[in-house]
């Protein structure tokens, strides 16, 4: 776990880097998403139905002890994660389609991350609620930066240009600093955790993008609205998980079962920046390659 | 075409095809230079945006009509008094799409000085030959480039004297910030600065030099006073139909006429004041030059300038950003848009017309364009020594595969090679005549009388006119690939290739692309049998702008030839039959074709 130090610092960051991000797009661009309600759709069913199976699958392969299993479990059940929108701009895919499934699965996440607890958790999951407040954060800090960053850029490009230069610059080290703050203070986690724990929070997230972009290859989605959606269905908010484990277990238990949100939230970092490059390698193989004009 | 061509061209069937309106023949232009013309409008449109750069992220500088007017009359001034340049010196301008061009091109020709535009992507022994052919007497270049124009430079002055070097920047009168954030990138991030070791004035300093002699009293309108239609305003480099370089003389009046004729011909569509054109094409081409640049100035339009539409997405910000309502493009370019899935989402709303030219336009490109957009692309014919445009569709009655008809005041013929005129439907080499053919090469007198007689200037295409005055291009007798716009002159391949020590000789020709246009093949008899294709390229590739460079090399034993040893190119072609995608309703025309 990381300190509230720490923790606000992240957040003021991650507040910019999505101001840069909302800069980075166009109303224009939100309005080529909105014409395509089907993909929206696809995206938020897949979130809770992909992610939640594969961790429950997970838990059972990997014979987890039951407070991981119940972690991992929670972790499968939330919704899309505020860096899988940076992930998404870095992988120069599709940002408004991830922004704004982002906000849809984090406000149907207040119904059906509860549902999904309970459908696989079972009896190991008692009364899971998901604390409001932190849903309406998640949402404000996703909504408020980028309306105003858009809201920079129409009005003027050379300001907006600039917060998206700086927007992603700070991205970088947002993602630099989540793990220089997170290995030190939890070392003894890392050293602690059986390898089970491990391939657990590595697989989830890597799984759940492998399965995201084959279902919107199904759906015959363009190649970059499928690796939009393989980060933003395999990179979760990892915070909401854990602030939903810190209200609704207590005692040694809660440490047991915080663990996995925890661990998720460094490694699927890890294999975000990994898979993102690769995605971003490919856009620019990809691109249309046009010679010279005259 | 031995025999005296006739003079006269008795019919001319597409006058009753010239929208409502346009008159069959120009009007007297208002002004005696291309500086007069840009003083004028510039007092007329004062405080409106005459141009806006815009990189790839919306990042963007621009300019009013009346700083435009300012600043290129400092630059002027610097040319005469600080430089002490005189009227007809050539200087040679070299950059991107940016601020800096109209600024400068304008200084140049209001200083009554000539023009030479050239290509930035020509690597350094081909700027060599160009500025030791203009006799050139300044330079000015993009930084970005700064390495390649040193070794131009380097070594015996390619001119008369050492050319003067003024550089400019991208960001050249953007917004200080922007232009220091973007200069932080690429210095730091995209690393495309090189060390500038040429000795160099920058830009605003000889804008600061320029305004000071201006306060001193000196007299932009003076240099202006001697010039006039039949002064040399450009010299614009092109291979002809012969490959060797020389430079198209462009004088004032040239220049001036096309860019009314076009005017002309578009009518209704461009309202002055009102327009929006977005340039994608480089401005140191002759289509863009004379169509955006001065066109688009005449008509008091704002004009967008897009330092390089490659990647395409890079026309995604300009495009959202400004309500743009004309597009100037090649085939390849409208293709390639028309493929973008942003571009699909969003076509540009306010579009109201776009042209094509420096190629055949593919019919079935023509047709989505128009589908996407909702507005007709039509298709035009030129080349450099006719500055560029001869042969326009009007609005509204364009022709698939078809060049259109001819601009006002300009004559348009089919002759044989006897040198009399072809019955319509028949196929004869396209000459022409008007107020904005060259009045020759450079320097060139031989050349210069294989293609211009008694004022027609023929062209080296073959096309058929229809009995009402449309004209289809439907070969060229020249051995040139186009390689999307530009031409590639098989000769000065070949000997490129040839110059390798392990190679015997080569021969070069032109293979049909789907994405229209053609690649570079070379065919090698080499002497070392090591060789390998990869290490003819990468020798091509250090000698000859990219586009030259061939994308295929085969080997052989021999080359087919002529009795009298001559490679006979025609066998070597794949062409003989095109592929589907390549063969449009019309012809694998040239127009308005590109510097070498």
């Amino acid at each position: 776990m990381i300190g509230p130090f720490e923790q606000a610092i992240l957040t003021a960051i991650l507040a910019v880097v999505m101001l840069g991000m909302g800069a980075a797009m166009t109303f224009r661009d939100l309005n080529s998403q909105l014409r395509r309600p089907r993909y929206l759709v696809l995206a938020v069913i897949a979130q809770f139905l992909f992610m939640p199976l594969i961790a429950f699958a997970l838990a059972t392969l990997l014979d987890l002890a039951p407070a991981q299993a119940i972690g991992l479990l929670i972790v499968g059940c939330m919704p899309g994660g505020t860096t899988s929108n940076l992930f998404t701009y870095f992988a120069k895919a599709n940002l408004p389609l991830s922004v704004i499934v982002t906000m849809m699965t984090t406000l149907v996440a207040i119904v059906m991350s509860p549902l999904m607890i309970a459908l696989y958790g079972d009896a190991l999951a008692n009364d899971i609620e998901v604390p409001l407040a932190n849903v309406a954060v998640s949402l404000a800090l996703l909504i408020l930066p980028v309306v105003v960053g858009i809201a920079v850029r129409r009005r003027d490009a050379n300001v907006g240009a600039t917060l998206e230069l700086v927007g992603s610059v700070l991205g970088v080290l947002f993602v630099v600093l989540l793990i220089v703050t997170w290995v030190p203070g939890n070392w003894q986690l890392l050293r602690d955790s059986p390898w089970q724990v491990y391939v657990a929070v590595i697989a989830l997230p890597l799984l759940g993008m492998l399965v995201a972009y084959l279902y919107a290859a199904a759906f015959r989605l363009s190649v970059p609205d499928r690796r939009t959606f393989a980060l933003e269905i395999g990179i979760v908010n990892g915070p909401l998980a854990i602030a939903i484990i810190l209200l609704s277990f207590s005692g040694v238990l809660r440490e047991d079962v915080v663990l996995m949100p925890a661990l998720y939230s460094l490694f699927v970092v890890l294999t975000a920046t990994v898979v993102t490059l690769a995605f971003r390698q490919a856009h620019q193989r990809a691109q249309q390659r046009i010679p010279e004009l005259l | 075409m031995d025999a005296t061509p006739p003079l006269e061209v008795p019919v001319r069937p597409w006058h009753a095809h010239y929208p409502p309106g346009v008159s069959a023949h120009l009007p007297p232009l208002p002004d005696a230079s291309v500086g007069d013309l840009v003083t004028r409008t510039s007092a007329q449109y004062g405080n409106a945006t005459a141009f806006t750069a815009c990189l790839p992220n919306g990042m963007h500088g621009r300019l009013t009509y009346a700083e435009v007017d300012r600043l290129s009359d400092a630059f002027a001034a610097y040319l005469r008094e600080d430089l002490r340049l005189g009227a007809g010196d050539r200087v040679a301008v070299q950059m991107p799409n940016c601020l800096a061009y109209p600024v400068v091109v304008f200084g140049i020709l209001k200083a009554g000085c000539v023009l030479v535009n050239t290509n930035p992507l020509y690597t350094a022994p081909e700027m060599r030959r160009q500025f030791a052919d203009a006799e050139i007497s300044a330079v000015v270049g993009i930084d970005l480039f700064a390495d390649r124009l040193a070794a131009a430079l380097a070594g015996d002055p390619p001119g008369a004297g050492s050319p003067h070097v003024v550089l400019v920047r991208i960001t050249e009168f953007f917004p200080r910030y922007v232009a220091a954030i973007v200069r932080l990138v690429q210095r730091v991030w995209s690393r495309v600065l090189p060390p500038v070791t040429v000795a160099h004035t920058r830009l605003p300093e000889t804008l600061r030099l320029g305004s000071d002699a201006l306060r001193r009293g000196s007299d932009v309108g003076s240099y202006r006073a001697g010039l006039g239609p039949e002064t040399l305003a450009a010299l614009q480099y092109t291979g002809g139909t012969t490959g060797v370089s020389k430079g198209a003389e462009l004088t004032h009046g040239n220049l001036l006429a096309n860019c009314e004729q076009m005017i002309q011909m578009a009518g209704a569509h461009i309202r002055p004041g009102q327009e929006c054109v977005l340039t994608a094409l480089p401005l140191y081409h002759v289509f863009a030059f004379t169509v955006n640049l001065l066109g688009f100035y005449r008509a008091g339009a704002h004009n967008v300038l897009v330092p390089s539409p490659r990647p395409l997405s890079n026309l995604k910000r300009p495009l959202e950003h400004y309500p743009v309502t004309w597009l100037s493009g090649v085939n390849t370019l409208f293709h390639g848009l028309v493929r973008e899935q942003w571009f699909l989402d969003h076509p540009p709303p306010h579009l109201r017309a776009s042209v094509a030219g420096g190629m055949s336009l593919h019919a079935a490109v023509a047709r989505q364009w128009e589908e996407v957009t909702g507005c007709p692309v039509v298709e035009g014919y030129g080349l450099t020594e006719a500055s560029p445009v001869l042969c326009f569709n009007p609005f509204g009655g364009a022709r698939p595969g078809s060049i259109g008809i001819p601009m006002p005041s300009t004559d348009v013929a089919c002759f044989d090679d006897g040198g009399s005129a072809v019955p319509p439907g028949e196929a004869g080499e396209l000459c022409a005549r008007g107020p904005q053919v060259m009045r020759g090469y450079w320097r060139r007198p031989q050349e210069t009388a294989a293609v211009m007689r008694d004022g027609w200037l023929r062209t080296g295409d073959v096309a058929v006119a229809d009995s009402d005055g449309y004209f289809r291009i439907v070969d060229r007798k020249k051995d040139l690939i186009l390689v999307s716009g530009f031409n590639v002159y098989p000769n000065e391949v070949e000997e490129c290739l040839a110059e390798h020590p392990g190679i015997h000789e080569a021969a070069v020709v032109g293979d049909p692309v789907s994405a229209g246009g053609e690649r570079v093949r070379a065919v090698v008899v080499r002497t070392d049998p090591e060789l390998t294709a990869e290490q003819v390229r990468a020798w091509a590739a250090e000698r000859l702008t990219a586009y030259k460079v061939p994308r295929v090399v085969e080997f052989a034993e021999d080359l087919p030839k002529s009795p009298i040893g001559k490679i006979l190119r025609k066998e070597l072609r794949h062409d003989q039959s095109p592929p589907q995608d390549l063969a449009p309703a019309g012809p694998v025309a040239t127009s308005a074709e590109a510097a070498p």
